[in-house]
């Protein structure tokens, strides 16, 4: 079996990962705001998918880079992107089913990482690229963005000792629209470009453009497609979550937590500091809750969320790890195309277990 | 004797972060001027409602304006960071 068909079957499952992507991180933007009614549910998320749409065309800097420093580069192939991918997805389907904010480029990594150990052993990890570039950022983001929002939170609601409930609540409301927006197009230019980087790479590996190629404008369309159908999709479990179970939000805890999260997220970006969108802002969401009023947090789902952030890595490479294993015993070509429908037919029972209990507009 | 190189030092960018943590304080500037625009609203607006005269209103105004320019402001570095990031 040619390696053009391994190839369109990596490309179709990196969109697929994009896709879950979109809805996975919808609620990042956009559920603070639509637990304050700020913005109608279904309006946010289509404002939210035109901006991450329009974020993958803002910056083509990092699309080449996703595993840089923490895969060595030479043991990265198509199959292990396609075991990295298959177990980045069913870990973000996994958490998306059990409604909890998890970061999908932690999946990634974690995935890319099982993928590479199996294939090539523990020399193809830079255990200092995992350290630094995914592990304490990990444990920093979220109690950066939590230790900015209190603050902010504070001063939001001092601000309002003077002014009319009513005006004080309108006016948040009107900032959250414009916070939640820009962490949207902060979330388009990374996280659509995450998908660009494997595709790059994959074109990269099987030879169709030269190493140092810009990516192809396809692949830039095609992303952006993928994350911003993926984000309109929304994932309303986890909206539900991170604004109505986490802590009750507020206009003015929204507008602190949003624009606490925005900041630290470009702040990161900027300053070449790699952080995860969904660590950041449930970190500042929590922030927000202690901001207003201690204790007015839900510390056991908290704890939860925060175990699963534990686990993404470990957990998607683990899946990674046995796809890779599957791809090499039936051998490249065929393993890649059972592997693939196998993902597929998972995803799939995944969703159908998801339909039982629905969780749709109506309910966050 | 040569200092000791632990793998985190190696790791980190240490100096990164505490830019990163610096400037992601800047959140409570930003949310001070939108306060500042909410209250500079408000205070217009009772004043125009109860008379009292044209400078209270103006004061009301100029308080929203200082906001909004910050807001604006930092709207436009936010989107200066997205295009020159760096990671």
């Amino acid at each position: 079996m040619g390696s053009e068909l391994l190839l369109i079957i990596v490309i179709a499952v990196a969109l697929g990962f994009d896709f879950t992507n979109g809805f996975h991180d919808t609620a990042n933007a956009m559920a603070t705001s639509i637990a304050t009614r700020a913005l109608r549910p279904k309006l946010a998320v289509l404002l939210s998918a035109a901006l991450n749409f329009a974020g993958a065309f803002i910056s083509l800097k990092v699309a080449t880079t996703i595993s840089k420093g923490i895969v060595d580069s030479s043991h990265i192939s198509l199959n292990v992107l396609l075991a990295g991918l298959i177990g980045a997805i069913v870990w973000n389907l996994t958490t998306w089913f059990l409604g909890l904010p998890s970061s999908s480029t932690h999946a990634l990594i974690g995935g890319l990482i099982g993928a590479a150990w199996v294939a090539d052993g523990p020399s193809a990890i830079q255990g200092s690229g995992v350290l630094g570039k995914v592990i304490l950022p990990g444990v920093v983001s979220p109690i950066l963005a939590g230790v900015v929002a209190i603050v902010a939170t504070f001063v939001a609601y001092r601000c309002l000792r003077r002014v009319p409930d009513e005006h004080g609540k309108r006016g948040f409301r009107y900032g959250q629209i414009a916070s939640a927006s820009l962490v949207s197009l902060a979330h388009g230019t990374n996280d659509a470009q995450k998908t660009m980087g494997v595709i790059t790479l994959a074109l990269v590996v099987h030879g169709s453009i030269g190493q140092n190629a810009a990516v192809p404008t396809w692949v830039v369309l095609a992303a952006a497609s993928a994350i911003g159908l993926g984000t309109y999709i929304g994932g309303w479990r986890i909206i539900r979550t991170m604004g109505q179970r986490l802590t009750r939000v507020e206009p003015p805890q929204g507008f602190a937590a949003e624009t606490s999260g925005a900041t630290v997220l470009l702040a990161s970006s900027y300053f070449g500091y790699p952080l995860s969108t969904t660590h950041i802002v449930s970190g500042a969401i929590v922030g927000s809750g202690l901001g207003k009023r201690l204790a007015d947090v839900r510390w056991g789902l908290a704890g939860r969320i925060a175990l699963a952030w534990l686990v993404t890595l470990p957990a998607a490479g683990l899946v990674a790890a046995l796809v890779s294993r599957g791809i090499s015993g039936l051998g490249s070509g065929t393993g890649a195309v059972v592997v693939g429908l196998l993902a597929l037919l998972l995803a799939a029972a995944l969703f159908a277990m998801g339909q039982r209990r629905p969780v749709t507009a109506q309910d966050v | 004797m040569s200092q000791p190189t632990f793998v985190a030092d190696q790791a980190i960018k240490w100096a990164a972060l505490g830019e990163e943590a610096l400037v992601a304080f800047g959140a409570i500037a930003i949310v001070g001027a939108a306060g500042l625009i909410i209250i500079g609203v408000s205070r217009a607006s009772s004043a125009r409602q109860d008379a009292q005269g044209g400078a209270s209103a103006l004061g009301g105004v100029s308080l929203a304006l200082l906001g909004a320019v910050i807001c604006v402001a930092a709207l436009a570095l936010g989107f200066i960071a997205m295009v020159h990031k760096s990671s």
